[in-house]
């Protein structure tokens, strides 16, 4: 009797102690995944998750908040968007993925390629999380930088505010253009880079571009630096885009794979009266670029107009869908952070406010010809000499620094379509051009091209949405984030 | 007294040696209803000391003495008989099995059976006759209404998963159903839903219920169904018993028993139990009559004949612009369930064997077998004994084949699903006219409206499907290894390989088409295919002991090893974009390439265990289990965790015998405490790296993209200082019977707190992550169950039962983590559920509407510039909780001679629920509510507006009329975010769930024809349900979000349950 029981707890001894840990010690690390990865699998991942949610949401609100697209009156995704009745429970998927998908990922790639020597990753992540940051921070007005993405240390880290935040990322932006000589020396990333394919001069004039973008949103206090950064004329001349979508399931452009792929209908994202009115006004062809003709007009005998659009916001009316014209949004298109096109607007801007009207006028010209030919085809042959020629609808006119901006910016919120919609968005912000309409697209006294406040708008009558609230997902559970602010409100670099 | 002690003595040893008697009378006991006979039933001479027990085969010999000698039989589960001897020398016996006696012998952990008086805790027991009196294809649907503390709900389809919860939802994250065993044996439970079928989208689109496998037994196998509520009661099963455990034993055949062979079946017919009310008044339009809109926004409905829907070839169809009648009713049809069941049994001098075999077929209400299920078992089972050695065995096999409608919403790859095609009618269009789905008018083509499907295609064209082979048993042997002492060894396994496939029809329109002009979204088409088999290993080794110190104290005890492991593998692959239509296989590649994934999912458990019970005379028992687990899951420093629990029973009544009196039959009192630890899930310590794949608005983006591929750190953080999560329950009980048993109740209050649970907690996204496995938590459930059983009316012919089972279960978060006040269960649109610190777990949170603060005007609505109530967008409101008041189960049963009727009633009082059928019907104009002031102008009532002078906001009198035209706007969520709250709906139902009269045919009928027994049965299952008036659109208990934690928070476009009408036969032979 004790015999058996000693062996029992003998055995059971032996069996605890030994073989267990053996047994046990299966589930320390996940055997589906890996547990550690290089930068090289880690910055493309970084740049998709920038892409996905900044071509995906924010094109989006973009496009909506800078009256390219307006919700179709006989469906109802947008329709909160577009009647400005957003809640700190919107679009927080934008803020999760940013920080907990592109910008740790990118973080992770500058730390393992510090600790590896491979500064060419260290700068394209660097550089990307600038101006993943500089959206949120235009987005949002304030932005965890210095404590953020430290979770081990800080996991409730605390808020910079815009201008700190712009400080920050200045900062970063300097720090990527000092190593790229160190980068520029090592053999050149492959396809991982999306943007650039390793080409470190591009990412280094990306980098020059994002600061002269964020120095212009003071322009009276940075006026030298900015003066410098145009002196010495290193910025992008191409595009810093994302363009390796295809028409395929999951590998498309993001906002098409969501608007047109994933919607069990795609038929929310109509033409805005306030762009749709501004183009044919001026016959530029790039309507054809921006809309679908109207199925209405395409049946035989029909009078209806081949591009009709929708008042911004005005969902409620009661017309078929045929007869306004759908957005056009391509698998293949490509997600844009910066373009060529763009920085010329932002030199001619520069320009425009530092007096020089001529070197405005050149820039402007050559943003609006890029803009043209972003969008030129064997299908849709584009040519924008005729209206950039004098007398033409776009030609340049010299005058007080207020109308060349103007000029400047009517024209960069047209290029921003389809693209950058979120730029056209900062820069009404920044700059109050387009101006707003009193009167609707319709009044006869309507002048083309003018903002016009959402027709079901929930807000203040005659205030324009400013930014987005502070996500629900950050203030639930970070005691730092700041109090909501809410959605008219301007930040201090807008007019 | 110490003669009394002494034969209570000699009754325990099941001594057979008598003292000094006069004559010896034998004979048989036999079972009343099947004649089989019954060995160790208990045989005493009244009045005396002597007693003795039947063998194998029934029979006793007992030696009596004086005048008029009266024996007593006792056996456990059947009526006790005293029969005057006379100067009979042979006393044969049937005993009628008694259902009042329920709980006389629990099954406890580990299998082993104790008598009831002796347990601490509330231990409910059920009997096979009352699982199967409904016939019920699955167990646990049978036990609806029956115990306490229990709520058993059914997602509704055929084959859908049964929702068990015990005490209240205590886990945040899921596993809140019990661990099923099964003759000891722990089982699997896993729940087939659309998370198996590949899908990354959410529960609520496609949804797919498949059942879990708790419901894959053979209800006629069942001897009887223990549901062990507290930790107490559970800590020996350890981790997994958290919330419960159903303890299923099943038949087996006696030794020395004849060959018996039963045989039931069963037919019912059902038919849809409730479809959405709509509105009768308006007909389609959106605002204005519109001949393409899928919703009833349009004029008043007046009778005359018009076109309606497309015109083909210049021609339209006509019919009158007029309300139809029944129109979703009519689109279901019905359905029906067929079982049969047949057991054989029988049992040599060493070994008895036990087969059966049973095939359960279903087809829904849904038109076609779109909706079906049908599932075969087979069972063999057997014990031998030689000496001091025993073997317990058992092989089950189950095939089981589904199919099932999608619930929920559709997707652009899949095409529509049934339900929310089926509300997008309007309600002058007969949606029956669309069953002929090909037809011209009817087709992809030309359907009525370019923003809905014909519901005809969706059953028809899409589909997904199951097969399920699983393989179940054990092995236990045992040798008394010394007197009272065994040593037993049991092998447990459980596999089974599932494989699911689902399919979408490939979509395109014919070009210059109605649907074509109109821009409708072609579907692309889907295939996937998902493999997974699961397997259970779980070895038990244990030393089991039962010994009687002296007169006074019984000491038993176990002590044992356990081993348990669970693995999973799953290959999932799917097609999204078909090339070629009708198609459906992974090599119909058009643009698209398959995506597959495959897991594997291993996790291991170690523990020892102890278990002493305690018995002072007969009437005071202690029972303390301990028990330390090893899991694998945990990190290596916190792996190893101890925990225990211990109760004690007093019987009163036997404690002071002079309490025992005609009114007083029994009094029991019961205390127990108990904790019960719980492990994480797989590999939560470290933090991997896994495929980008960032999740957009809708859908999301697979890398590799240009042949790059991409990793990213996962977003949620593990936790290498995960540690067990702990539940600790104590609980209080009565058990009484009084008026010669007429009347019983049983009484427990227990008080469970659940902490540190293991869940992906949410964090600040700046940090870096989205989540961390973390420990959180502190949530408490306390609550009452009772159950009060009256026998109203006893004659000779004539028995009125009436049981009633109360539940009340209060639940509260007492603690989250850190700051965090809140936590995200599970939403749809702008409608939360989430925990909160200080509410019940499962609170409902709407937009909140804005109201004045103060002034003449504090506490009206402020409503924006259109007129609709103003939103506040820093936060929402609550909403209602999903947690009942209570809940009353009802069962009443009438017996007259052959006759007997039965009926359980379930009344659930309180809670609410999210119902996505409801907020469809107000998008579409369908709900009564949207008739509100005839459709006419109307301003919100008790509200304001705010008036901006110099920057001062005031309020006035709102006097911004909702014009008639906007009243689409006005009602939709979307439009008016403070109309979310009208999709919260009131829970309460009273439902009247089995309603069965059977016949028993007498057996001088049953015996010439040479079968031992014959009952005819009249089923009705949820004849009638009852809601309250704001529910007017589905059955609260239908879910498509499966059968945990997030099936609390409602449906979104759930399938219809059922009503059925049926008989049913059982034959003994």
């Amino acid at each position: 009797m004790k015999k058996i029981y000693s062996i029992a707890l003998l055995l059971l001894f032996v069996l605890t102690q030994t073989a267990c840990k053996k047994t046990l010690d299966i589930n320390d690390a996940d055997p589906n995944y890996v547990g550690d990865a290089d930068p090289k699998y880690l910055l493309p991942s970084g740049i998709t998750f920038s892409a996905s949610k900044i071509g995906g949401d924010l094109q989006l609100v973009g496009s909506f908040w800078s009256q390219h697209y307006t919700q179709n009156n006989n469906s109802s995704q947008y329709r909160t968007l577009d009647s400005y009745n957003l809640t700190i429970s919107s679009y927080n998927s934008t803020w999760n993925n940013l920080f907990g998908g592109g910008l740790k990922d990118l973080k992770l790639t500058m730390q393992k390629s510090e600790a590896q020597g491979l500064w060419n990753y260290y700068v394209a992540a660097e550089v990307m999380s600038a101006f993943d940051y500089h959206i949120l921070n235009d987005f949002y007005g304030a932005v965890p930088i210095k404590s953020g993405l430290d979770y081990d240390n800080n996991p409730q880290p605390t808020y910079d505010d815009s201008k700190e935040a712009n400080l920050q990322i200045i900062a970063m932006l300097n720090d990527a253009i000092s190593k790229v000589p160190q980068a520029a020396a090592l053999p050149a990333m492959g396809n991982e880079d999306f943007l650039f394919t390793g080409d470190m001069d591009n990412w280094r004039q990306f980098a020059k571009s994002l600061k002269l973008k964020i120095l212009m949103r003071d322009f009276a206090a940075n006026t030298a630096q900015i003066q410098a950064l145009l002196q010495e004329d290193d910025l992008l001349e191409t595009d810093a885009k994302m363009d390796v979508f295809v028409d395929s399931e999951n590998k498309s452009n993001p906002l098409y794979e969501q608007d047109r792929r994933k919607l069990n209908t795609a038929a929310n994202m109509r033409a805005s009266n306030t762009l749709l009115k501004f183009l044919l006004a001026n016959n530029d062809p790039r309507v054809a670029a921006f809309y679908e003709k109207t199925v209405e007009s395409q049946t035989a005998g029909s009078t209806w107009p081949v591009y009709s659009g929708i008042e911004q916001g005005n969902y409620a009316l009661t017309q078929t869908a045929t007869r306004s014209s759908r957005a056009i949004v391509l698998p293949t298109d490509a997600v844009y952070f910066m373009s060529a096109a763009e920085v010329s607007f932002l030199k001619a801007e520069a320009f425009a406010r530092l007096g020089n009207a001529g070197s405005a006028k050149s820039n402007y010209d050559n943003g609006v010809t890029l803009a043209f030919e972003r969008w030129n085809s064997a299908n849709l042959p584009l040519n924008a000499a005729p209206f950039i020629a004098p007398g033409g609808r776009y030609a340049f006119v010299a005058g007080s620094v207020e109308s060349m901006v103007e000029q400047i910016i009517q024209q960069k919120w047209v290029a921003a379509t389809r693209s950058q919609a979120w730029d056209s968005f900062f820069d009404q912000n920044r700059t109050g051009y387009p101006r707003v309409s009193t009167v609707a697209t319709t009044d006869a006294a309507y002048v083309p091209g003018r903002y016009t406040v959402s027709v079901t708008s929930v807000i203040a009558a005659g205030q324009l949405p400013r930014r987005l609230l502070f996500p629900k997902s950050s203030s639930d559970y970070n005691p730092n984030a700041p109090k909501v602010v809410p959605i008219t409100e301007k930040m201090y670099w807008h007019k | 007294m110490k003669k009394v002690l002494s034969s209570l003595f000699l009754l325990l040893l099941l001594c057979t040696s008598v003292i000094a008697q006069d004559r010896t009378v034998t004979g048989t006991i036999k079972g009343k209803d099947d004649g089989v006979p019954l060995p160790g039933v208990s045989v005493r001479v009244k009045g005396t000391s002597s007693g003795t027990q039947t063998g194998a085969n029934g029979q006793y010999s007992i030696r009596v003495s004086g005048a008029a000698p009266v024996l007593v039989f006792t056996y456990v589960g059947y009526t006790s008989q005293e029969v005057s001897v006379g100067s009979r020398s042979v006393v044969n016996v049937s005993l009628a099995a008694d259902a009042t006696q329920l709980g006389e012998v629990v099954v406890t952990a580990l299998g082993l059976s104790r008598q009831e008086k002796t347990i601490g805790y509330a231990a409910s027991t059920v009997k096979a006759e009352e699982v199967t009196a409904a016939r019920n294809s699955n167990v646990m649907t049978g036990l609806q209404g029956k115990v306490a503390g229990v709520n058993i709900s059914n997602a509704g389809a055929p084959g859908a998963s049964t929702k068990v919860v015990i005490r209240g939802v205590s886990s945040f994250s899921g596993g809140n159903n019990p661990l099923y065993v099964i003759d000891g044996v722990p089982s699997n439970n896993t729940t087939m839903n659309n998370a198996f079928t590949g899908s990354t989208e959410s529960q609520f689109s496609r949804s797919v219920d498949f059942g879990n496998q708790g419901n894959d037994f053979n209800p006629e196998d069942v001897e009887s169904v223990t549901v062990l509520k507290g930790a107490s009661a559970t800590a020996l099963y350890g981790s997994r018993a958290a919330h419960g455990v159903i303890m299923i034993t099943t038949k087996r055949a006696k030794q020395n028993q004849k060959l018996n062979v039963t045989y039931t079946g069963s037919a019912n017919f059902s038919n849809v139990l409730r479809v959405p009310q709509t509105q009768n008044v308006f007909g389609q339009g959106w605002p204005f009559f519109d001949l393409m809109e899928n919703g009833s926004w349009g004029p008043k409905l007046d009778g005359v004949e018009r076109e309606w829907g497309t015109e083909v070839d210049g021609v339209s169809q006509k019919k009158p612009f007029a309300y139809v009648k029944n129109n979703i009713r009519d689109f279901y049809e019905s359905g029906y369930d067929v079982q049969n069941a047949i057991t054989l049994s029988g049992g040599g001098e060493n070994n008895s064997l036990f087969f059966s075999y049973s095939n359960a077929t279903q087809d829904g209400v849904v038109p076609t077998d779109a909706d079906h299920f049908s599932r075969n078992n087979f069972s063999l089972r057997g014990t031998s004994t030689y000496g001091k050695f025993k073997a317990d065995y058992s092989l089950n096999y189950i095939r089981r084949d589904m199919k099932a409608v999608f619930a929920g919403q559709g997707t652009s790859d899949g095409g529509a699903t049934l339900y929310q095609e089926l509300i997008q009618i309007p309600v002058d269009i007969p949606i029956s006219g669309f069953k002929d789905y090909n037809a011209v008018y009817n087709n992809i083509d030309n359907y009525f409206t370019p923003y809905a499907d014909n519901p005809y295609y969706t059953i028809n064209e899409n589909g997904t499907r199951l097969q399920d082979d699983r393989v179940f048993g054990k092995l236990e042997l045992s040798y008394e290894v010394l007197k009272n002492t065994r040593l037993i060894g049991r092998l447990g396994g459980d596999f089974n390989n599932t494989k699911i496939q689902d399919h979408g029809a490939v979509v395109r329109y014919t070009p210059g088409s109605f649907s074509d002009i109109n821009g409708k979204a072609p579907v692309v088409g889907r295939y996937g295919e998902n493999f997974r088999k699961d397997g259970q290993i779980d070895v038990n080794l244990l030393m089991q002991g039962d010994y009687k110190l002296n007169d006074d104290i019984r000491l038993g005890g176990v002590a044992g090893f356990n081993y348990n492991q669970r693995r999973y593998d799953l290959l999932n692959s799917y097609l999204s974009g078909l090339s070629i239509p009708n198609w459906y296989s992974l090599q119909n590649k058009s643009t698209s390439e398959p995506i597959s994934e495959s897991i594997l999912n291993l996790r291991r458990l170690m523990a020892v265990y102890g278990n002493i019970d305690f018995g002072f005379r007969d009437y005071w028992f202690v029972n303390v289990s301990l028990r330390n687990d090893w899991s694998s899951t945990l990190p290596q420093n916190n792996r190893s965790y101890f925990y225990w629990g211990a109760n004690t029973a007093l019987v009163l009544t036997d404690m002071f015998k002079d309490w025992q009196s005609e009114n007083l039959n029994y009094l029991k009192v019961r205390a127990a405490w108990g904790q019960t630890g719980n492990d994480a899930a797989p590999y939560r310590i470290g933090t991997s790296f896994i495929p980008s794949r960032p999740p957009l608005g809708f859908g999301d983006i697979y890398a590799p993209l240009n042949g790059v591929p991409a990793l990213t750190e996962s977003n949620n953080k593990g936790n290498n200082n995960l540690k067990p999560e702990i539940t600790t329950e104590w609980e209080l009980g009565l058990d009484s019977r009084f008026l010669n048993n007429r009347i019983g109740l049983d009484v427990s209050y227990y008080n469970r707190k659940t902490k540190d649970q293991i869940i992906r907690a949410s964090v600040a996204p700046e940090a870096g992550y989205t989540t961390q496995t973390l420990n959180i938590g502190n949530i408490q459930n306390k609550g009452i169950e009772a159950r009060l059983t009256l026998v109203p009316v006893k004659t000779d012919n004539f028995q009125w039962d009436l049981a009633t089972t109360f539940t009340k279960n209060e639940s509260e978060v007492l603690k989250l983590y850190g700051d965090a006040q809140e936590l995200l269960i599970e939403n749809a649109y702008s409608v939360d559920y989430v925990a909160r610190v200080g509410a019940p777990l499962g609170i409902f949170r709407v937009p909140k509407i804005r109201r004045v603060e103060e002034g003449e005007h504090a506490g009206k609505i402020i409503v924006g510039t259109n007129g609709y109530e103003a939103i506040d967008p820093n936060g929402k409101e609550d909403y209602g909780t999903s947690n009942p008041d209570f809940v009353l189960g009802f069962n009443n049963s009438f017996r007259y001679k052959n006759f007997s009727l039965s009926a359980v009633i379930d009344w659930r009082k309180g809670g609410q629920f999210y119902s996505y059928t409801k907020q469809l019907n107000a998008f579409v104009g369908n709900t009564m509510q949207t008739t509100y002031n005839d459709r006419q102008p109307f301003v919100v009532p008790n509200s304001v507006k705010a008036v901006v002078v110099n920057g001062v906001t005031t309020y006035v009198e709102n006097n911004i009329p909702i014009p008639t035209t906007s009243m689409y706007s006005y009602w939709y969520g979307n439009t008016n975010q403070a109309r979310y709250r009208d999709y919260v709906l009131d829970r309460d139902f009273v439902k009247l769930r089995e309603l069965v009269f059977t016949y028993s045919v007498p057996k001088t009928f049953t015996s010439k024809l040479k079968l031992s027994s014959v009952d005819l049965s009249l089923i009705g299952r949820n004849l009638l349900m009852f809601t309250p008036k704001s529910n007017t659109f589905v059955d609260p208990e239908g879910t498509n979000y499966g059968n945990d934690i997030a099936s609390e928070f409602g449906e979104f476009a759930a399938g219809p349950t059922m009503r059925s009408i049926g008989a049913s036969i059982r034959v003994g032979f």
